[in-house]
């Protein structure tokens, strides 16, 4: 039986879930573009990237051009957990409409 | 909620942001600003060489085919940069995409262009040459508009709905009519179309606060 708990905590989170799908969309975002798409505050951005982070699933760059740049990709291990993610809750939808 | 709902709330949300995440604007508000304003001194240029009746064979032709260079050359520009800015390739996947997209209405315009060149004399040839361009541009906005910003689809709307109504327009018109106004009408419609609301839109997409992403 599919449930709720197979779902990947860190991802789960609706937060980090939007932070995730964003960073599967590109190679890379810079925090005020992340921050512009998600109209989240500084704080709450910075936490919800500093788990995704700590769990290995986003890879941080810091880049000095006109000024300093903080980029984000998701790495092979976020993708890997985020497609994962993705097939438990296709496998859930389909288990319901079954 | 159960939890299928819940699950197909999540994946509604997902597809929801990878949208939004994915959105490309072929036309960037800087560029459109210069295509706009580069259209507008065309206009001018080539309303004094008629007014002082110095207007060469293929005249209009060569100036917008000018016009083109230079705001295809800006717009090659603004990606590069943007690009270098943003730390990526400078032709991205999303450009890729929106390239093929635009292909196919291009190259028809391209393909009409110089069959009219050829085979009309000005200035018929000009006023559905300009009209051609417009539905043809129009068209290959259009296309990009499942990936494009709405703001862009009603771009290419306006242009496609401007060159039908005056493909009508002069279809309809007699010889004498474009004798005597042909020349004129090439140069308005070009100015209305792609300088004016080039600049509309220019106006409309600049970026606000940091607020949009010109990629």
């Amino acid at each position: 039986m599919l449930d709720f708990d197979k779902l990947d905590r860190t991802i789960h989170e609706k937060g980090r879930l939007s932070i995730m799908t964003l960073l599967a969309t590109r190679p890379s975002w810079v925090f005020q573009d992340l921050k512009a798409e998600l109209k989240m505050s500084d704080g709450n951005l910075v936490t919800h990237l500093r788990t995704l982070h700590q769990g290995g699933y986003v890879a941080v760059t810091k880049t000095v051009l006109d000024r300093p740049q903080t980029s984000y990709a998701l790495t092979e291990k976020g993708r890997t957990a985020f497609q994962d993610y993705l097939r438990v809750l296709e496998q859930i939808v389909k288990a319901g409409k079954s | 909620m159960n939890e299928t709902e819940r699950a197909e709330e999540h994946l509604r949300t997902i597809r929801r942001l990878m949208e939004r995440g994915t959105i490309y604007r072929a036309i960037s508000a800087p560029v459109a600003l210069v295509g706009g304003l580069l259209s507008l001194a065309a206009c001018g240029i080539q309303w004094l060489r008629f007014s002082n009746g110095r207007e060469p064979q293929y005249g209009f032709l060569i100036l917008w085919l000018l016009v083109l260079a230079a705001t295809g050359a800006t717009n090659t520009l603004f990606i590069v940069l943007g690009a270098r800015k943003r730390g990526e390739a400078a032709f991205s996947p999303s450009m890729k995409t929106a390239f093929a997209a635009l292909a196919p209405a291009l190259i028809v315009g391209a393909v009409i262009t110089v069959a009219f060149s050829i085979s009309t004399s000005s200035p018929y040839a000009d006023c559905f040459m300009g009209t051609n361009w417009a539905v043809c541009y129009g068209l290959g906005l259009l296309a990009t508009s499942h990936f494009a910003p709405r703001s862009l689809t009603v771009l290419g709307w306006a242009f496609l709905i401007a060159g039908l109504c005056a493909w009508i327009c002069f279809r309809f018109a007699g010889d004498a009519f474009f004798n005597e106004l042909g020349d004129q009408l090439a140069i308005l419609f070009m100015g209305g179309t792609f300088g004016l609301f080039h600049l509309i839109y220019a106006t409309c997409a600049w970026p606000r606060d940091g607020a949009e992403l010109e990629r």
